[in-house]
């Protein structure tokens, strides 16, 4: 069994990548180029010159080409030889009004300081031959009716080049020589208290991350880890532009959740350095003008915790001798008063910080050369908590729900329509099932959006809290059950009279057998054999997402990403989805056939193991994801396949 | 009563017997079959329309596809000026049925109101519909005839199958929705676009399964024989197998039919659907699903239309399927 695994995820292995490569080919080598303008308006503006470099630059943006343009090479090469005078350097990066007479010996107009001298410029010719030596096409565009000229250099990504790379930046591993070799820093990996969330924590310095494991400090996550990430490309275009694939399909939605945890570091240290040396203060609590004192304490500590309800509320703090040694007002941003848990940290000069309910996940943040004032290292650029789930959190949510609902409806009922064939509760369920098998999923979502609707149920996704919020989920995830169901309801009717027919059936009956006992002892378990193959299909599919469903509800999930992709070109996220996709669908088949082997012993995919039986399997998928995979099929020639399967 | 054996020659023993005249034996008569003519595709037809539920789905179908087929001959749906004379009478834009017939006089056109471009809703619904039914049954009949095909040879030939399977294994991997985006958005969004970026892989699955029939019927006893006594391959595919396959492909082809109408909705309501120059269902639906709150009438018959069509196909498809096979013809 573990070398057929071994051969079978070696033989998943190669597929993906040839499904990538195919892919690669698709988009980057068939698809015209042109389309990427076609919706573009800048283009428009510009003259032909300008147009021709605007076009190779966004070539670039959008993964086709590599683009270098003369100034950037000239700049390069005179850094190189040292060039710093600004007029000769300026010289140097001068197009000539044509590219025909380039050569080592030709010689152009040098102004300076009042003076014309005629000198070579070997960067011009160099340039040409240098990139052309490493395969790149040069073009020289003359000047034309004021056209500026233009000169660069263009070369296209080898699909080879570009598949070794797609999978070769795949797999990022912190380790503490992340950071590039000349930069000063203190180079480790440690265990470390971390006083955010007041657990330990995996740090490092030299890494891209700082903190590597830790457990949240808040949020609805308990642990996190940085030590490994799955680097998939980023997004070209559209709204995502720049971000990571893994950031688009992980990080949280909505808006930014305020957390009391100090955010700047150094306060952290100051709570740690001090924690033992205990000072007397006042505080006081003042409200509306700074003369309403509310209340007033005299403690002994290093850090006070207190509350601001509104925009009047007033702190100050004295010292053991009465001196005003730090005042709190409360600000606003953007109208709104920051409210919330404060807290003030004191050292033992007498001087106290105020920490302000941030939204920053401190455990996010990333190495930048400077040394960040805030934080008093170099890992800076926190991200922030949201309120939301992920685009994948609420794909899956959402998937799973409905997928839960659609098993403990969908078989039951199938088990319903099968022990009552051919009477009422049978016709009424064939009925369903020919409903969701022949219309397109949009139109009967479409009626069961109108539907409830009517209801005064909510039609739109929000990401939001409070008691009815939950409402939401009704709708999208019904939808989403409703071909599930009927999928579940005619497979589980197919197997379940299969198996009534069965020899063994009628053995048992003559035995006298009751007909309960035959039923769940006989017929319920040989019929659950193909539907539980079809579970880890199922569960993994709901991450990648309804394309239907989460458009026609709003909701923010992964299935509008792929949709979106393709109508803005965006070739980096079609890649990235393409593999994250196929991936996704060749695990839960491998996953499926462990678990056939599990719920029954006579399935071996080992030759000549017991019963000996290969599988076959699935036809292509049905357009809404998260459903049977073999809707299309007919209830006849899913009977036909399963006798094969079992007697190939 | 008495029994004659008939092993034994026979023998007079009562005088009542020479009432009876000898018969000439005849090898002619011996060779024919006594039995009511029995013509296969007669067979299915009476099958086939013994259900009344049939009549009212063909006669549903019959109706669909001769409006759809020449319903816009007579009322041409078009955005150009002289098609659709509203076009800048912003006053016509978005009107309900009511509104449209009482401001534009009643005519059959304006029976589900106007579109948000003043066009008739009916006429692009004929329109819509003659686009969708008919890619639905050229990417059946294209894939079907692949499918078959390759999947017979597929089935029949060990070499081929080795270098299918593999291929297949790595296409049945890559999401079809994807594929099929892809390749639309690659070779653009035309009819015969959306035709060859249906049909390119479309066959695959079908092949796929036609394999795994030839592959289970190759191997029953009446074809061993069959082969024992000579006879060639394609004379097995084409006398043996197929025969025994045809309420298989039919059954098949009843579920491939709407799945096309579904795929076109479905690709134009992501975007990736037919060009704007061909009016489809898909179209119709994904362009008018934003505003179907206010304008109910621009949304709904398509959606009814591609429902109607849907299960129509699908149920008398499946019912000529049950029809074709033999052992209902009893």
């Amino acid at each position: 069994m573990a070398k057929y695994l071994l051969k079978r995820i070696l033989y998943s292995i190669l597929s993906i990548v040839a499904v990538m490569f195919i892919i690669m080919i698709l988009i980057f080598s068939l698809k015209s180029r042109d389309s990427i303008f076609t919706s573009d308006n800048n283009i428009t503006h510009l003259s032909n010159n300008q147009k021709e470099i605007y076009k190779a630059r966004k070539l670039q943006d959008f993964g086709y080409l590599q683009f270098v343009a003369y100034s950037t090479y000239a700049d390069e090469q005179l850094d190189k030889d040292g060039v710093t005078d600004e007029s000769l350097r300026s010289f140097y990066k001068t197009l000539p009004s044509t590219g025909a007479n380039i050569t080592p010996t030709s010689t152009y107009a040098y102004i300076h300081d009042g003076k014309i001298e005629y000198l070579t410029n070997k960067y011009l010719y160099n340039f040409r031959a240098e990139m052309e030596a490493q395969g790149y096409k040069v073009t020289f565009l003359n000047y034309k009716n004021g056209d500026a000229p233009q000169y660069f250099a263009t070369r296209d990504h080898n699909v080879f080049v570009r598949l070794g790379q797609f999978f070769g930046s795949m797999f990022q591993f912190e380790n503490m020589g992340n950071v590039a070799a000349d930069q000063n820093i203190d180079r480790y990996i440690r265990w470390e208290w971390d006083y955010a969330s007041n657990a330990p924590a995996l740090v490092g310095s030299g890494t891209s991350h700082k903190y590597l494991t830790y457990y949240s400090d808040s949020g609805s996550i308990l642990a996190g880890q940085n030590i490994f990430h799955l680097n998939l490309g980023y997004s070209y275009t559209g709204e995502n532009k720049d971000r990571t694939i893994e950031d688009i399909l992980l990080s949280s939605q909505g808006t930014n959740v305020f957390s009391p945890n100090p955010y700047p570091y150094q306060y952290l240290i100051i709570e740690d350095t001090y924690s033992a040396k205990n000072i007397n203060f006042t505080v006081k609590h003042f409200d509306n003008d700074e003369t309403t004192l509310i209340s007033e304490d005299h403690v002994t500590t290093n850090k006070y915790v207190f509350q601001v309800d509104d925009i009047y509320d007033f702190y100050k703090v004295y010292d053991a001798n009465g001196n005003l040694v730090y005042e709190y007002q409360p600000f606003e941003t953007s109208g709104i008063a920051i409210t919330g848990e404060f807290a003030f940290y004191f050292n033992n000069d007498g001087v106290a910080t105020v920490v302000v309910p941030n939204p920053y996940d401190i455990h996010s943040v990333t190495y930048s050369p400077e040394i960040s004032p805030l934080y008093g290292d170099h890992y800076s650029n926190a991200v922030t908590r949201k309120s939301g789930l992920s685009t994948m959190g609420y794909s899956f949510l959402i998937g799973i729900l409905a997928t839960l609902l659609s098993y403990i409806l969908g078989i039951p009922l199938g088990i319903l329509m099968a022990r009552k064939k051919d009477k009422i509760a049978d016709h009424i369920g064939m009925a369903y099932i020919i409903f969701i098998i022949a219309v397109p999923s949009l139109a009967y979502i479409a009626i069961f959006r109108a539907l409830g609707g009517a209801m005064g149920l909510p039609t739109k996704f929000y990401i939001g809290s409070g008691p009815t919020y939950w409402l939401v989920y009704f709708l999208p995830v019904i939808s989403l059950a409703l071909p599930s169901i009927g999928g579940l309801m005619r497979w589980t009717r197919r197997y379940m009279i299969d198996q009534s027919n069965a020899d063994y059936v009628k053995f048992a009956r003559s035995q006298g057998m009751s007909e309960r006992e035959i039923f769940t002892k006989h017929i319920a378990r040989n019929a659950a054999i193909p539907i539980i193959h079809g579970i880890p299909g199922s569960i993994l599919g709901c991450l990648t997402g309804a394309f239907i469903t989460e458009r026609f509800y709003a909701v923010p999930g992964t299935g509008k990403l792929l949709t979106t992709a393709i109508n803005s070109s965006d070739n980096g996220t079609i890649v990235a989805l393409a593999f994250f996709y196929s991936l996704l669908s060749i695990i839960s088949l491998i996953l499926g056939d462990i678990l056939l082997t599990m719920v029954d012993p006579r399935i071996s995919f080992v030759d000549g193991g017991a019963g000996s039986i290969k599988f076959r399997r699935k036809k292509k998928k049905a357009p809404e994801s998260g459903t049977d995979t073999d809707e299309n099929q007919p209830a006849e020639i899913q009977e036909t396949v399963a006798t094969v399967k079992e007697g190939e | 009563m008495e029994y004659v054996d008939l092993t034994k020659p026979y023998a007079p023993h009562d005088e009542n017997d020479e009432l009876f005249v000898f018969a000439d034996h005849s090898t002619a008569a011996s060779e024919k079959i006594v039995a009511p003519r029995y013509s296969y595709w007669k067979s299915v037809g009476r099958v086939f329309f013994r259900k009344k539920s049939n009549w009212v789905a063909l006669i549903f179908m019959g109706i669909i596809i001769l409006l759809a087929i020449f319903y816009p001959i007579f009322q041409p749906y078009g955005e150009s000026a002289a098609l659709n004379p509203n076009i800048r009478d912003v006053s016509t834009f978005s009107l309900s049925p009511s509104d449209a017939i009482g401001k534009l006089g009643f005519h059959i056109k304006w029976i589900f109101g106007t579109s948000p471009t003043g066009n008739s809703i009916f006429n692009a619904l004929w329109s819509a519909t003659r686009t969708s039914v008919s890619l639905a049954f050229i990417c059946t009949i294209i894939n079907m005839i692949i499918g078959v095909v390759l999947g017979a040879v597929w089935g029949l030939s060990k070499r081929f199958d080795v270098v299918m399977t593999q291929i297949y294994n790595i296409i049945a991997n890559v999401p079809y929705v994807l594929l099929i985006s892809v390749l639309v958005y690659i070779i653009g969004a035309g009819y015969w676009a959306f035709v060859f970026a249906l049909t390119i892989t479309g066959w695959l699955g079908i092949a796929y399964f036609i394999r795994t029939q030839v592959i289970i019927i190759r191997d029953r006893e009446y074809n061993l024989a069959s082969k024992t006594l000579g006879t060639r391959t394609g004379r097995i595919v084409t006398r043996n197998i197929l025969p025994f396959m045809v309420s298989v492909i039919v059954t098949l082809i009843a579920s491939e039919l709407p799945s096309y109408i579904g795929y076109e909705v479905f690709l134009s309501y992501i975007g990736v659907g037919l060009s704007a120059s061909n009016i489809s269902i898909g179209r119709m639906i994904s362009e008018s699903e934003p505003s179907w709150v206010a304008f109910p009438w621009q949304f709904w018959p398509p959606v009814a239309i591609s429902a109607v069509v849907s299960i129509v196909l699908y149920v008398v498809g499946q019912n000529i399927g049950d029809a074709s096979d033999p052992r209902t013809h009893m």
